[in-house]
């Protein structure tokens, strides 16, 4: 059984043998027309995986090794859209007859339990203040917090490749240009 | 114990249920969201109950006595000019009221009072008996280095502008030194506090206090402010005040200090609040909330932490949120701050 590999950006990310899944922004279903439905400009999660104890996960990859972070939104803010938007997209596809993801959806959303992870690459610059331009426990107790994801995930996860040991899966980097 | 403090305009608050748990309780919100506010008004009831008590031939509490007295002791905790400026402000008149539910139910004290009130509240409910312990209240600074004659001076000086927590603290710090057969239990209190202080704290004949240090007495006011902070409470607990059963109040316990000493100060609050004394704690210090959520997760035993957040919703209101863990608050302002600040240096060039 081969691994499932995604890459988002330049990270690559290597699943356990038996998790199916794919880069969810990808789906033409979400992107020709679940995006813009309800008047709304729906975001993504870049992947939603199924491990083989049947638990759905909703992963966010952020990269800002390279490129700085421009958009209005706060980290936690979008990231808490993103999952609410996939959740529903995901419901939506599984419902949808005849799409070109229907069949995945439907196999990703028998999963009994959902679990929720950031990769966060953390921006390159630093100081002596900084070590780290953000302390990932200080998005991940943003996250967890009511007004974000705790009703979705509780134990929602940040990590990055210094630390991956809170998850099953393998990040590599593709070299930088 | 206290169980639920219930309000009703008292000061920045319209209306609010507060439902304490019996070990440790962290109140958390910004400036001016009435985090001061909650500490002092549950220690004005407390205390007024307990100074009844101090008293072995007074009978049980009359509506007559408590109606003064605890108009008394919310005047000088708050200062206010007049008891009425406790009672939310708004056209014509309001009215205030509060009740204080206690696990021991003979102590539930219900009383109420107006924006025209001066000097006394209305009993509402009058409890059955006295508390036994005076509760103690530390303040954001220090008290050590004022101690000597503060009491006497405060007593007895018209119009000393200063609160009576003060005063009332100071009266505890003086308590004799408890002997007997609590002197295990002291001294396995006092260890760790004494190692982080790196001596004891003794009450001179002179009545100043210094840190008994290997090479010397040390005077209070040449000891750095975080080290008097742990003094007052080893003193607190020589003298049995924080022993056992009891409550402290302690208003923002990391003020002026460093981090190191807020671990220091965090690990001795988990500690009272897992030996019987209920802890009500305010703080803005995400440092200090830290230690604490990492010192009750270790824990053997499972503690009881509750974490209630004050903030001031779109009308200007304050509201307050309540739960058995941090996650169950809203946004916390300090740590949105360093997030805010984290995204402010990610876009720098």
């Amino acid at each position: 059984m081969t691994a499932l590999t995604l890459q988002e950006e330049k990270l690559k990310f290597t699943f356990p043998a038996g998790w199916i899944g794919s880069a969810y922004d990808t789906w033409t279903f979400y992107r020709k027309q679940f995006q813009t439905a309800c008047e709304a400009d729906h975001k993504a999660v870049d992947f939603v995986v199924k491990d083989t104890q049947d638990c759905l996960w909703l992963i966010e990859v952020k990269d800002y090794r390279q490129n700085k972070r421009t958009k209005p939104l706060t980290v936690w803010g979008e990231m808490a859209t993103k999952v609410r938007d996939s959740l529903a997209g995901l419901c939506a596809t599984k419902y949808a007859d005849g799409n070109d993801r229907q069949a995945e959806a439907v196999a990703l959303l028998q999963a009994k339990k959902l679990r929720v992870v950031l990769h966060f690459e953390q921006p390159r610059k630093q100081s002596k203040l900084f070590p780290r331009a953000f302390n990932p426990e200080n998005i991940q107790m943003k996250l967890r917090n009511k007004r974000y994801l705790r009703a979705i995930d509780p134990h929602l996860l940040v990590v990055d490749t210094s630390d991956l040991s809170k998850v099953a899966w393998t990040v590599q980097s593709v070299p930088l240009n | 114990m206290i169980n639920q403090l219930k309000l009703k305009n008292f000061t920045v608050f319209p209306e609010a249920e507060l439902n304490f748990g019996r070990g440790l309780n962290v109140i958390i919100g910004e400036n001016g969201t009435g985090k001061s506010h909650l500490l002092k008004l549950a220690y004005s009831i407390v205390t007024t109950l307990a100074e009844g008590g101090l008293d072995k031939h007074k009978a049980e509490p009359t509506k007559g006595q408590l109606q003064e007295a605890l108009a008394l002791k919310l005047r000088r905790v708050f200062m206010p000019d007049e008891l009425g400026r406790l009672a939310t402000r708004k056209r014509g008149r309001n009215r205030c009221e509060v009740s204080c539910k206690f696990a021991d139910g003979p102590l539930n004290t219900e009383f109420s009072f107006s924006t025209q009130s001066k000097s006394e509240v209305t009993i509402e409910t009058s409890p059955k008996k006295w508390l036994e312990k005076l509760p103690v209240f530390i303040p954001t600074r220090e008290l050590m280095s004022i101690y000597p004659n503060f009491v006497s001076i405060y007593d007895t000086t018209v119009g000393l502008e200063l609160e009576a927590t003060w005063r009332d603290t100071c009266l505890l710090l003086g308590a004799l030194e408890r002997r007997g057969p609590k002197e295990t239990k002291i001294k396995e209190f006092l260890e760790p506090l004494e190692a982080a202080m790196g001596g004891s704290v003794v009450l001179d004949k002179s009545g100043r206090f210094y840190l008994k240090l290997p090479s010397g007495n040390m005077e209070m006011h040449l000891v750095a402010e975080g080290i008097r902070k742990l003094g007052m409470v080893a003193r607190l607990i020589a003298t049995g005040s924080l022993l056992e059963k009891g409550y402290l109040f302690w208003d923002e316990p990391e003020a002026n200090l460093n981090p190191k000493v807020i671990k220091d100060v965090a690990k001795t609050i988990l500690h009272l609040s897992e030996n019987g004394i209920q802890v009500f704690v305010a703080t803005h210090s995400l440092f200090m909330l830290r230690e604490l959520n990492i010192l009750s997760e270790q824990a053997e035993k499972k503690l009881d932490v509750r974490y209630f957040g004050l903030s001031k919703n779109s009308d200007g209101m304050n509201d307050i949120e309540q739960g058995d863990s941090i996650e169950d608050l809203g946004d916390i302002t300090s740590l949105d701050e360093e997030l805010h600040q984290s995204q402010r240096f990610s876009e720098l060039g």
